[in-house]
Order: C-alpha cells, then sequence, then structure tokens
C-alpha cells in the first residue's frame, strides 16, 4: 500500500511537471543530455513542422534573374508502405531523419539572437539541409542552380506557410 | 528475464545496424551527413566518427549485437553503449529520435546489470531502470497529450495523419476525416498511455496492456512506417513484464 502510494505521489508530480511551461536550457551538452535523459513528449505540439520547398533553375550562366528558376515544389519523396516495413524500412527511415535535419535547422534558426550576426549559411543546421537538396537532385547536371526554401506549415498542401527562411543561391 | 531482454535487444540492434549500413551512401563523403559538414562540431571525433572509421564503428556494433545474441557477456553490452552513442552523436543527437533513445535507455540498463558480476541488486536495479522509462515513455507522451486542447478535441490526431511527409495511407486516414472518429481516436490513445502504470498492478493487467501496446506500434507502423519503434520498444518490454511480476 505505501509503494502503491509513493508511485501515485511520483507519477502525479511527473504530471504536474509534465504540464508546467518547458524552460528551454541552450549548451551543446544538452544534445547529449537529451540522449541519455529522454523527454518523451511523442507529439505533443502538432501544429507546425517545417516543409522544405526548392526551385531549380537549369540553364542560364547568370544566378540573379528570378525568371530563370522553376516553381517552388516538394523535394523530399514521400514514404512508401509495404508489409515488411514493419522489421526492414530503411528509406523510410531515411525520410525521417531528413525531417530531422530540418526540424534541427528550424530550432538553429529560432535559437539566433536578434543581434546575432552570424550568417544562416554558416550553421551545420543549413549545410545540412544543404547536403541534403544537393543529396536528391544528385541527378541534374552540373551547373544547375538551386534555391531552398523552409516553411512552417505545408503551402502545396494548403496550409497558411510562415516563411521561416529562403537560401542563397547554390550551384549543384 | 534479463537474458530475455538481452536477446530482444541484440534482434533490434543487428536490425537497426543493418539499416544503416543500407544507408550507407547517405553519410558517405558525398552524402547528406558528409563528415566535411560535421566536422567543425565534431572534429575531435574523427578517429571514430569519419565516414570509413564510422563504418567500422557500426561493423563492431553489428559483431557485438551479435555476440550478445550468442550469449557472450564481457565488455558487449559497454561496447554495444559507447557505440551507440557515437552513432547519436554523429547524426547530431539521435538519427530517429525516440527509437534511438529507447535503445539507449535499454543499453544502459544492460551495461548497469552487467557491472559488479551480476548481482542480483544491480540486475533487478537495471530492469526496474529500463520498465519504468518505458512506462515513462507512455505515461509522459500520454499527459503532455491530455493537456493539449488539440489533442482533446481530435485534431491533433486529424492533423497528423493529413501530414503529407508521413503520406499516410488513405484507408487509415478515412476513420478519423470525421471528428467523432478523431476524437475517439485521440482518447483511446491518451486513455492508454496516461493509464499504462496501471500495467505493472498485476500479471494479467501487463498482458493486457501488452497486447494494446503491441496494436499500438503496429498501427504506428501501417501509418507511419515507424518500424523502429516498434523494433526499439519490443526489445525493452521484456523488463516491465518482469516488473509487474514482481512489483
Amino acid at each position: 500500500m505505501t509503494t502503491a502510494l509513493v508511485v501515485l505521489g511520483v507519477l502525479v508530480l511527473v504530471g504536474i511537471l509534465l504540464v508546467l511551461p518547458r524552460v528551454d536550457v541552450h549548451h551543446p551538452l544538452m544534445t547529449l543530455f537529451r540522449v541519455l535523459v529522454p523527454s518523451w513528449r511523442f507529439f505533443d505540439s502538432v501544429s507546425s513542422h517545417p516543409t522544405l520547398l526548392v526551385r531549380i533553375a537549369e540553364t542560364g550562366p547568370e544566378p540573379e534573374p528570378d525568371q530563370a528558376f522553376g516553381p517552388w515544389r516538394r523535394l523530399l519523396p514521400l514514404p512508401r508502405h509495404a508489409w515488411w516495413h514493419v522489421v526492414w524500412n530503411p528509406a523510410g527511415n531515411l525520410s525521417f531523419a531528413c525531417h530531422s535535419v530540418l526540424g534541427r535547422l528550424r530550432s538553429d534558426l529560432d535559437e539566433r539572437d536578434e543581434d546575432d550576426a552570424t550568417p544562416a549559411a554558416e550553421l551545420v543546421s543549413y549545410q545540412l539541409v544543404l547536403n541534403l537538396v544537393r543529396w536528391w537532385l544528385h541527378d541534374r547536371p552540373t551547373g544547375t542552380r538551386v534555391q531552398f526554401r523552409l516553411t512552417d506549415g505545408d503551402p502545396i498542401g494548403g496550409i497558411e506557410p510562415f516563411e521561416l527562411m529562403v537560401s542563397e543561391v547554390h550551384a549543384l | 528475464m534479463l537474458r530475455i531482454l538481452e536477446i530482444t535487444t541484440a534482434i533490434w540492434i543487428v536490425v537497426g545496424t543493418l539499416e544503416l549500413l543500407a544507408l550507407q551512401r547517405a553519410f558517405a563523403d558525398d552524402g547528406i551527413w558528409r563528415w566535411s559538414t560535421l566536422q567543425p562540431e565534431l572534429g575531435w571525433l574523427r578517429t571514430v566518427l569519419a565516414y570509413r572509421p564510422f563504418l567500422a564503428v557500426l561493423g563492431v556494433r553489428l559483431a557485438c549485437a551479435v555476440l550478445l545474441l550468442a550469449g557472450v557477456r564481457g565488455p558487449v553490452s559497454l561496447v554495444l553503449w559507447v557505440t551507440t552513442v557515437l552513432v547519436n552523436v554523429r547524426f547530431r543527437g539521435t538519427f530517429n529520435g525516440g527509437s534511438d533513445l529507447m535503445t539507449m535507455v535499454v543499453l544502459t540498463g544492460l551495461v548497469v546489470a552487467d557491472l559488479g558480476h551480476r548481482s542480483p541488486v544491480l540486475v533487478n536495479g537495471a530492469l526496474l531502470y529500463v520498465a519504468a522509462q518505458v512506462m515513462l515513455s507512455y505515461f509522459v507522451a500520454g499527459v503532455v497529450k491530455l493537456a493539449n486542447p488539440a489533442w482533446r478535441g481530435g485534431t491533433a490526431v486529424r492533423e497528423i495523419l493529413a501530414r503529407a511527409d508521413f503520406n499516410v495511407p488513405a484507408a487509415v486516414q478515412r476513420p478519423v476525416r470525421r471528428r467523432g472518429g478523431a476524437v475517439v481516436l485521440s482518447w483511446c490513445v491518451m486513455a492508454f498511455e496516461c493509464a499504462f502504470p496501471v500495467a505493472f498492478t498485476s500479471v494479467p493487467a501487463v498482458v493486457v496492456f501488452a497486447a494494446i501496446a503491441v496494436t499500438f506500434h503496429v498501427s504506428n507502423v501501417v501509418a507511419f512506417g515507424l518500424n523502429r519503434f516498434l523494433l526499439a520498444w519490443a526489445s525493452a518490454w521484456p523488463a516491465v513484464i518482469w516488473a509487474a511480476r514482481v512489483l
């Protein structure tokens, strides 16, 4: 009976702590801490998720004219479903990992101070998203120029997006 | 029960490592997680995290998982723990979120159990730690959902299932397109997660919760393709069953 009451008390305490406002601690060691002490807050916030859009200019030597680019489109392929994915789903898990890279860039952009003069392009997470764009467009001809855009919400899916960032123009 | 925990963990790590090896182009020197991009942050770990050494780390991890499956003891759990930390660091936190965190929990339990020649106190403490983390993984997820009006009203479920990046099959989305269906599903998920501590009250209770958990995780694979969550949580469940029997 005593054990049950103690356990119940701990669970009530955990419940109270969970509904209190979160305090974000920004420190490099927090990444390691999050691995060793999980928060387990699955899907606690569902209203937004970053969407990656790209536009491509296949030809044209000059990087300036906006008209050289095609329309914005989603880059990441949609995951497919099959029964064997219960035990073997590397492509699906790569897709989830790519979305984690987008989420990390969003949080890095959020965490930058207003007076932080570091260009976004110097963030490791920005470089990873650029790698991701190059990875998925590897079959495009050399010299193709690309620009990517990160939005909160999905403009192509009909949800009014919040612009998080538009990248520089990069060559593939 | 510790042996069963070792077997389930070893199977999961074999599968998870083979999946990573199947994706090795993604972290090769022209891949997404190429070393030249990560070097500014992780340069001091070059000898283990650059592309070729990292393949060796994955090879060691795979070999140790096979040894664990075969019943070999010694430093196997510790090596698995270290290589799993390195995998997480290589992906700047985790490769696939919660499943990697649960793997760390189970491996930490196995490492603790191996200390002190497997004294009953350490083994029981390790199993309790894993069982408690599994319980928290459901309970915390349930409480934060319960505190969210979007979950209580069913809109969260509909938004998640409609997300383009998950590409949820239409047959799965259909039942929750109506508000009533979404509300019922939301409350079923929240009730299961929040009530999870009840699983520890008796053996019949843990059997019922195990059956619901299997349904829950398999549904997540069908809807989202989250197989690593199924396998990682399945690896930890022996500790929950053990705890329900002894508590």
